[in-house]
């Protein structure tokens, strides 16, 4: 018994207990994550179950229902044709999430190809960069607003338009991560053993670049929401009747003394989108990268 | 022991590219490895041990380094002269190498699993299942116990040591003839130092490869070197067997670095230090490196910089070589 209990402290030293997700953990434990997660979840839920929520045609005219106030039979009121609140700005909530998702991804797949070409070939540096700071000097919207002019109004091209105005920002946190971990001891270890420069970027440099990246495209997404209704709210996102809280609000903008709900509702939605992103993005940052926290 | 050479060395010279101008931080240095030796680079911090050894693998980042001259050849080839992916093929397959801090010198978001199988895949073109198999029996080689459990272990869940035996197995998995190991124990505490050590020993027997060790402890090289080379400011100041240098150091520099070792057997209480500092960049002059440092220093040693030569069993690069007793009295 006692010999067994010997040969069974002498055997290998059992691996510590790998909690799992630390990082999750740690999320759930930030009290402005959750709230940012809570906001967030109930537009993008509204944008995912639209056809449970919606029973009305966001588009279905009814002059004798105009101007209805928020109440029982109507949710969020009618505007001044009539149409559904509550079935127009959840169609809204649809588009505004999809548009925000498709910018984030063309905005990950060109920042990170830019910044991770300018940060690990030094030779390409100099070029990308200053090519990435000419588009800086220019004001978000207005250059959003010039390249959807150029291309014409829609949402594919709001897509287009604000991808591009975004992918210098990310681009340039892309670049200064690799910068930092292309000079890790593991990089020089990876090719000592023969990694070639392809396999060092896409496997020993890129992945630990994930973490500012992560935070950068959730602010992204706030921002390219927010963008998004600026656009339309100037008539270049997508076009009338489809419903976007930017061109809901370019609407009810002139009965705002009458029927203040028409601008009010899609004008709080998307403060809770920007909002809820914000703090997720803040969380996130907080847990994933907590050098950034001090800086700011 | 000898026969043809598996590594040879002649007159590599890296230039660095510093704000103060140009530095040469490997001015002419030449060697042979054979087939199954131990050769010890020793010499202090900055005095081109790394450099040449980065060099002989064309991993000297450039900018701002940049290898000015001379041949590495290897397998009838130089490897100074090799296009960039014909040197990936050589790195981490035939010539390996081991670096000092084996703390970050492990890729943080893989498990080590994934590491030791990278290689293989790369160089053996082994598949997914293969190269987990060998990766198991590599981890069982450098002494890690439940190797198979430890697989899939991330490298912060591993000690100094494990990982700097983690490194190890990634290094030896392609067989390498050549193993160049930058300061691998440094890092490391002395009790696992001395593991490690017994850990390289044992596999440079059992794999009968050619282990290059660079190092500042001359403890190392007595030990586990078959021969040594002394560098100092980027140059070969001597180079013979460990027996002959630790026995008869010639050199005056070495004298002073076996000197400044602690004896203990001995009743001496100071540790004897060489005065003054390594050169700084631009501070050469036309003489010996040494000699503004250098006790026997006389007119000759600063007027021209001695070449290394062959002076009994062995190389040394000062003018009073053949002068200078073995018992380190003066006797011209």
């Amino acid at each position: 018994m006692a010999s067994e209990a010997l040969a069974n402290s002498l055997g290998p030293p059992a691996l510590p207990a790998r909690r799992r997700f630390p990082t999750l953990r740690r999320l759930l434990r930030h009290r402005m994550f959750l709230v940012g997660a809570f906001l967030f979840s109930i537009v993008l839920a509204a944008a995912l179950f639209a056809d449970l929520l919606i029973q009305v045609d966001p588009n279905r005219i009814s002059i004798r229902n105009k101007f209805r106030p928020p109440g029982t039979e109507w949710i969020f009121g009618t505007d001044n044709f009539g149409r559904s609140q509550w079935s127009r700005v959840i169609k809204g909530a649809q588009l505004s999430l999809a548009i925000g998702f498709g910018v984030v991804l063309l905005n990950a797949a060109f920042g990170t190809m830019l910044g991770a070409l300018a940060g690990y070939f030094r030779a390409l540096d100099n070029l990308l960069m200053r090519i990435m700071d000419a588009f800086m000097a220019f004001p978000v919207i207005l250059l959003a607003i010039g390249i959807t002019a150029a291309l014409g109004p829609g949402s594919i091209n709001a897509v287009i338009a604000l991808a591009a105005v975004y992918t210098p920002r990310t681009a340039r946190i892309v670049r200064a991560s690799v910068l930092v971990v292309r000079e890790q001891a593991y990089v020089e270890a990876a090719r000592a053993m023969g990694a070639s420069h392809a396999r060092i970027l896409l496997r020993h440099v890129l992945p630990n670049c994930t973490a500012p990246l992560i935070v950068q495209l959730t602010f992204i997404f706030a921002y390219s929401v927010l963008s998004e209704a600026v656009l339309s709210f100037l008539g270049l996102g997508a076009e009338p009747p489809t419903p976007t809280w930017g061109n809901i609000i370019a609407e009810g903008r002139l009965y705002i003394r009458e029927a203040p709900w028409i601008t009010l509702v899609p004008g709080l939605a998307l403060a809770m989108t920007v909002l809820g992103l914000n703090l997720l993005g803040d969380g996130l940052r907080d847990v994933l990268d907590p050098r950034l926290k001090v800086q700011q | 022991m000898r026969g043809a050479p598996i590594l040879s060395v002649r007159d590599l010279t890296t230039e660095l590219a510093t704000e103060r101008g140009r530095f040469v931080a490997v001015d002419g240095v030449s060697f042979d490895l054979y087939p199954g030796e131990v050769l010890g680079i020793v010499g202090e911090s900055g005095c081109g041990k790394s450099m040449t050894a980065l060099s002989i693998l064309g991993l000297v980042p450039q900018p701002p380094g940049r290898i000015t001259g001379g041949r590495v050849l290897f397998e009838g080839r130089d490897l100074l002269r090799l296009p960039e992916r014909e040197l990936q093929r050589i790195r981490g397959a035939a010539i390996s190498m081991i670096f000092q801090e084996p703390t970050t010198s492990l890729n943080p978001v893989f498990t080590i699993g994934d590491q030791i199988a990278e290689t293989l895949r790369r160089h053996e073109r082994l598949g997914r299942r293969a190269a987990r198999a060998r990766a198991v029996e590599l981890l069982a080689k450098v002494g890690i116990p439940a190797p198979a459990e430890r697989l899939d272990a991330y490298p912060h869940e591993l000690s100094g040591g494990m990982r700097q035996r983690v490194m190890i197995a990634i290094a030896l998995a392609c067989n390498p003839k050549v193993l160049l190991a930058d300061e691998p124990t440094t890092a490391l505490d002395v009790t696992i130092q001395a593991q490690i050590l017994d850990l390289l020993e044992r596999l440079q027997a059992e794999l009968g490869m050619a282990v290059v060790i660079i190092t500042h402890d001359l403890g190392i090289v007595a030990e586990f070197a078959h021969r040594v080379l002394v560098m100092y400011a980027g140059r070969v100041i001597e180079e013979g067997s460990v027996d002959a240098i630790f026995d008869r150091p010639a050199h005056p520099y070495t004298r002073g670095l076996l000197a400044s070792l602690p004896d203990l057997e001995g009743e001496s209480e100071r540790l004897v230090a060489i005065p003054g500092s390594v050169p700084q960049l631009g501070e050469l002059g036309p003489g010996c490196r040494f000699a503004p440092r250098c006790a026997f220093a006389e007119a000759a040693c600063r007027a021209a910089d001695p070449p290394l030569l062959r002076v009994g069993d062995r190389a040394v690069a000062c003018v009073r070589a053949d002068r200078v007793d073995p018992a380190g009295e003066r006797v011209a």
